[in-house]
């Protein structure tokens, strides 16, 4: 046991991630360094040798590319395209109605779809332009866009919590049930922010749409309607215990294929390319959690994990302090690393400790994926921000975004207080379908 | 040097699609499991081990080139404004050779348990017989050292880029 090595270890690591070593590079190099400087050479190389093939060859892991397949074919075929121009049929007479329109639309693409870069992008492309056209002030309409992109890693499948799930080795499922319970609460306060927005700020916002419905908007309910099925009947299948949510991936991405097979949309392109994206989303991101599977061993060989939780318990921090201080690095981190990254980065020294302060790690899955989703659309480094900076560049800069999101992280701070001070908001979901 | 990328690329690109192929079987294998077991009560009693052993096995590690090729590993770009072109170019050098020299660390570590599996002939034991799942070993070993070489050649390739180009032109 020698903390002091763990603490040298996690400052070797901040400096090689500024220095613009991979991520998986950093960890990896750091853990073998530190195992070896603690153990011994041959104890560093059993772990080397070992943890790449453990930590992949896992069945709970393979929702991650099975549900990234989903997501991708969802998006390429364009099963989603249709989900904008839905949800306006329905939503178009509220103050904000385009806007608050997206943000149900960003719902619904998030319960195909794992990530919140693909939600952004694929909503940036569909929903901006019109809003712009309509009168909105280019940064409130992009600003919603990028917030709204967050909820497709909140609302399940959500590819940060499966993996959450698999470190924390707490069941997928329900933090993926808890995860609803957030996506919802978070949409929500979205369209209040746009309904705020309208009703204080109207230069900002056109005037209400009372336009009937078009005969377009209804071809658009049907288009979505497919999917729609799919989607309930995946999900149903695995709440109800028909199949497992590891199971759920592969039943959801072959009947994505199916869908768009049958409806004439399923191409050589879109096979391809969802393909070359599930495999180089997959890649990137389980190197990442080999590293980070031994950087775990290294803190706990080190016994600094031991001693930041004894140090916790011993300051007494209680249950308020103790999450301000972890909100504020999430908050941090979020500002200038890839979620992933933070999160595996991290929860190797956070989860000892909320073990031993007895914290539901169901429900700190749901708040850190979270936050981690803050950090998305937080300056200088926001990737939704600059997804949609690339799909609708010509309407907006990134400071514009940034200015747009501003209020909608504002909710979100919120949001997070919220489901601190009132664990039940997101456990009783989960708490319910146990 | 560009010669030997182009062949890293060719290399990289068959392992890729092999990982693609991975997804497919995957997602196959699984839905069939799913659909005899609810429809006919038929369970495919390998269908955890395949799963986890080659398909997940064959996709996380064998596509690794060819993401170094499309430099799509996640890193952290904070001060990447501040860089000029050449410190820029400097700085991807070296962090190729230290993603080199991790990849080929890997490579041998991972080849050894490989060895020792494949002697020891390593297999899972199911309900009605055993599974050999020795051969899954050697899957991360080639992934990483291919890697290696690629990011190797790609230190040299960001190094001197201009002979590179040279020789691309000859």
């Amino acid at each position: 046991m020698n903390p002091e090595v763990g603490f040298v270890g996690i400052g070797i690591l901040i400096i090689l991630l500024l220095l613009r070593v991979p991520v998986a590079m950093a960890l990896i190099a750091v853990s073998f360094g530190g195992i070896t400087a603690l153990l011994g050479v041959t104890p560093a190389f059993g772990i080397l040798s070992n943890t790449p093939y453990s930590f992949v060859a896992s069945w709970t892991m393979s929702a991650v590319p099975m549900f990234l397949l989903m997501g991708f074919v969802a998006f390429h075929s364009g099963l989603t395209g249709g989900l904008f121009a839905a949800a306006k049929v329905v939503l178009r007479r509220l103050p904000g109605g385009l806007a608050v329109s997206s943000i149900f639309a960003c719902s619904g693409f998030a319960a195909v779809s794992g990530s919140s870069l693909a939600c952004a992008a694929a909503m940036g492309r569909i929903a901006i332009p019109e809003m712009v056209a309509a009168g909105y002030r280019p940064s409130i309409a992009a600003g919603s866009i990028a917030a709204g992109g967050t909820i497709g890693a909140l609302i399940p499948p959500s590819i940060l919590m499966i993996i959450y799930g698999v470190f924390a080795e707490t069941s997928v499922t329900q933090v993926f049930i808890g995860g609803v319970g957030i996506g919802v609460i978070t949409a929500i306060g979205y369209c209040l922010v746009i309904i705020g927005i309208s009703l204080f700020r109207p230069d900002l916002v056109p005037a209400r749409d009372t336009s009937p419905v078009s005969e377009e908007g209804r071809a658009a309910i049907l288009q979505v309607m497919p999917i729609t099925i799919l989607v309930l009947l995946i999900f149903g299948g695995m709440f109800s215990g028909l199949f497992t949510a590891t199971e759920a991936g592969a039943v959801g991405a072959l009947g994505t294929i199916l869908l768009a097979a049958v409806t004439g949309r399923l191409t050589k392109w879109n096979i391809t390319h969802s393909l070359i994206d599930t495999v180089t989303s997959t890649g990137a991101l389980f190197i990442i959690g080999v590293g980070a599977a031994m950087f775990t061993r290294f803190l706990g060989i080190s016994g600094l994990s031991h001693f930041l939780s004894s140090f916790v318990a011993g300051a007494d921090l209680g249950y308020f302090k103790l999450m301000l201080i972890i909100v504020l690095i999430y908050l941090a981190l979020g500002t200038f690393m890839e979620p992933f990254g933070a999160m595996l980065t991290t929860l190797p020294i956070f989860l000892p400790i909320l073990r031993a302060e007895g914290i539901s790690l169901v429900w700190f899955g749901v708040v850190v994926v979270k936050m981690l989703e803050i950090g998305m659309i937080t300056p200088p480094v926001g990737m939704n921000v600059f997804v949609i900076k690339n799909v609708a560049g010509k309407y907006v800069s990134i400071a514009q975004v940034f200015a747009g999101v501003l209020p909608f992280i504002i909710m979100d701070l919120f949001v997070i207080a919220l489901v601190i001070a009132v664990p039940s908001v997101v456990m009783f979901l989960p708490d319910l379908l146990k | 040097m560009t010669a030997l990328l182009r062949l890293a690329a060719v290399v990289a690109r068959i392992l890729a699609f092999i990982g693609a192929a991975g997804v497919v079987l995957m997602m196959v294998h699984i839905s069939l499991d799913v659909a005899l077991r609810n429809l006919f009560r038929i369970a495919i009693p390998v269908t955890a081990e395949m799963v986890a052993r080659y398909y997940m096995v064959a996709t996380a590690f064998l596509p690794l080139s060819w993401l170094e090729l499309r430099r799509e590993m996640v890193s952290v770009e904070l001060f990447e404004f501040a860089m000029t072109r050449s410190v820029r170019r400097v700085s991807d050098a070296l962090v190729c050779l230290v993603s080199a020299i991790v990849y080929a660390s890997l490579a041998w570590a991972t080849w050894n348990a490989a060895l020792s599996n494949f002697r020891s002939g390593t297999y899972v034991e199911l309900a009605s017989m055993k599974m050999p799942v020795w051969h899954s070993f050697f899957l991360p070993p080639v992934g990483f050292a291919i890697a290696a070489a690629t990011c190797l050649l790609l230190t040299f390739h960001d190094l001197h880029p201009a002979a590179s180009h040279a020789e691309e032109a000859s």
